[in-house]
């Protein structure tokens, strides 16, 4: 475009200057309200990511304190048929946080998630006696995995 | 200690026997020492505390007498203090010998011995993780605990070596390997050790048919990671061939690529595990 041709244009549109920066200091302010509403949201979201995480971390922890005290219970226990029934319930609440909240254990401790999982799976098989002394072991277990416990990192971002 | 031998007329009759030169009497007085023990080692299992090792250098009536026999077989080669002091760590030999899960505790106290686990004996996450990964890769090397095994993402477990390991822990049991191999080596003391032998058996050290040399020296300065995932190629060897175990190896175990996979192999093969054999010409579960 040449230079004549911009200043006509210019001048062609020089009565509606006014309309024209009404229309532009509006159309900023609304995009600038809805950057702040975005900002706002993400914020929101984050608060809500971060009160998750904290959320589970808790709740693993206190599944894991209850579920050591219901081994200690279990292991007191002198009928077979209610260990067992003990047995499974531990296994399953165990099983189901672990696997959902298996993040928030440190990287070091981990591979003790798979060895808990195992040893109760196991004490399932054997008989009374031998499955309360492999309970036992859990409960060691158990405590190291609390000993463990570890947010994940959160979302740098 | 008067609680080890409920009848003291044991070690007398192992003694008197012994200075009559009958041999068959006194092996049958030891025996029945060693299986006073092995009771011992049943009631322990049963929940009930172990006696402890004998400690110091004072010796109650029994162990005075069986003292006495380890001077009278060395036909005065050796001074009374020499023989009472082989004869505390001999009791501690037999001390060991009631320790439930005792090939367990032996090669936890090698392992001990050799600085692969710490020298403090506790549940720590490396003991455990170390113990397993090493007593399944041993099995390569001639030494097999007896356990049944299971290969998850982190290498080998077996939920039944953790029982008894903190069964051993808790019971504060552990084995001196330093000590029964410094016994092993004292002249004075080698009749008397071989009459303990033939009465129960042999004494189990780990080393009967293990390559114990080459394990050692394969796991020592090993962290946990490289332990996992050779105890993964240990368990997966023979069953693809060996070309493509470290891909298998890789997919199986966490934070482990085909390389690291590739490497280990090759510490384990430049180490020539005697159990590993032949690949099979097709892939194929080889358990």
């Amino acid at each position: 475009m040449a230079i004549e041709e911009l200043i006509a244009a210019l001048e062609a549109i020089e009565p509606y200057g006014s309309i024209i920066a009404i229309a532009g200091s509006v159309s900023g302010t609304i995009a600038l309200i809805r950057s702040a509403a975005a900002f706002k949201k993400t914020r929101e979201f984050r608060a809500h990511m971060e009160a998750e995480r904290s959320s589970d971390t808790e709740s693993l922890a206190g599944i894991l304190r209850a579920c050591g005290d219901t081994i200690a219970h279990a292991l007191l226990v002198t009928d077979p048929e209610a260990y067992f029934r003990s047995l499974a319930a531990i296994s399953m609440t165990l099983q189901a946080s672990l696997f959902r909240h298996g993040g928030h254990i440190a990287h070091d401790a981990r591979p003790l998630v798979p060895d808990l999982l195992r040893v109760l799976l196991d004490a399932s098989t054997v008989g009374h006696r031998r499955s309360a002394k492999m309970l036992r072991t859990a409960s060691r277990q158990v405590e190291t995995l609390l000993d463990n416990i570890q947010s994940p990192p959160a979302d740098p971002r | 200690m008067s609680t080890i031998v409920k009848d003291p007329q044991e070690a007398r009759k192992a003694l008197l026997a012994y200075r009559l030169g009958d041999t068959q009497e006194a092996r049958k007085a030891l025996s029945a020492l060693l299986r006073e023990y092995e009771s011992m080692a049943r009631s322990a299992m049963a929940g009930h505390a172990l006696p402890p090792a004998p400690v110091g250098d004072r010796l109650d009536g029994r162990e005075e007498a069986v003292a006495r026999l380890a001077l009278d077989r060395a036909s005065g080669t050796v001074s009374l203090v020499n023989s009472v002091g082989l004869l505390m760590r001999l009791l501690r030999i037999l001390h060991t010998l009631a320790i439930p899960h005792t090939d367990l505790a032996m090669f936890v106290g090698l392992l001990r011995h050799c600085g692969v686990l710490p020298k403090e004996q506790s549940h720590s996450l490396e003991e455990q993780e170390k113990l397993h990964k090493c007593a399944f890769i041993a099995r390569a090397f001639g030494l097999d605990l007896g356990y049944e095994w299971h290969l998850h993402e982190y290498g080998a477990f077996s939920s039944f070596l953790a029982a008894d390991h903190v069964e051993l822990v808790d019971g504060k049991m552990k084995v001196d390997i330093g000590e029964i191999v410094d016994l092993m080596a004292a002249p004075e003391l080698a009749e008397l050790v071989e009459l303990v032998e033939e009465a129960q058996g042999s004494v189990p050290l780990p080393t009967a048919g293990f390559e114990v040399d080459r394990f050692i020296s394969l796991v020592s300065g090993k962290d946990r990671a490289w332990l996992s995932v050779a105890s993964a190629v240990v368990h997966e060897k023979g069953s693809c061939p060996d070309d493509s175990l470290p891909a298998r190896v890789a997919r199986i175990t966490a934070d482990c690529d085909e390389k690291t996979a590739r490497r280990v192999m090759a510490d384990l093969e430049s180490s020539r595990p005697p159990a590993w054999g032949a690949p099979p010409a097709e892939a194929g579960r080889g358990d």
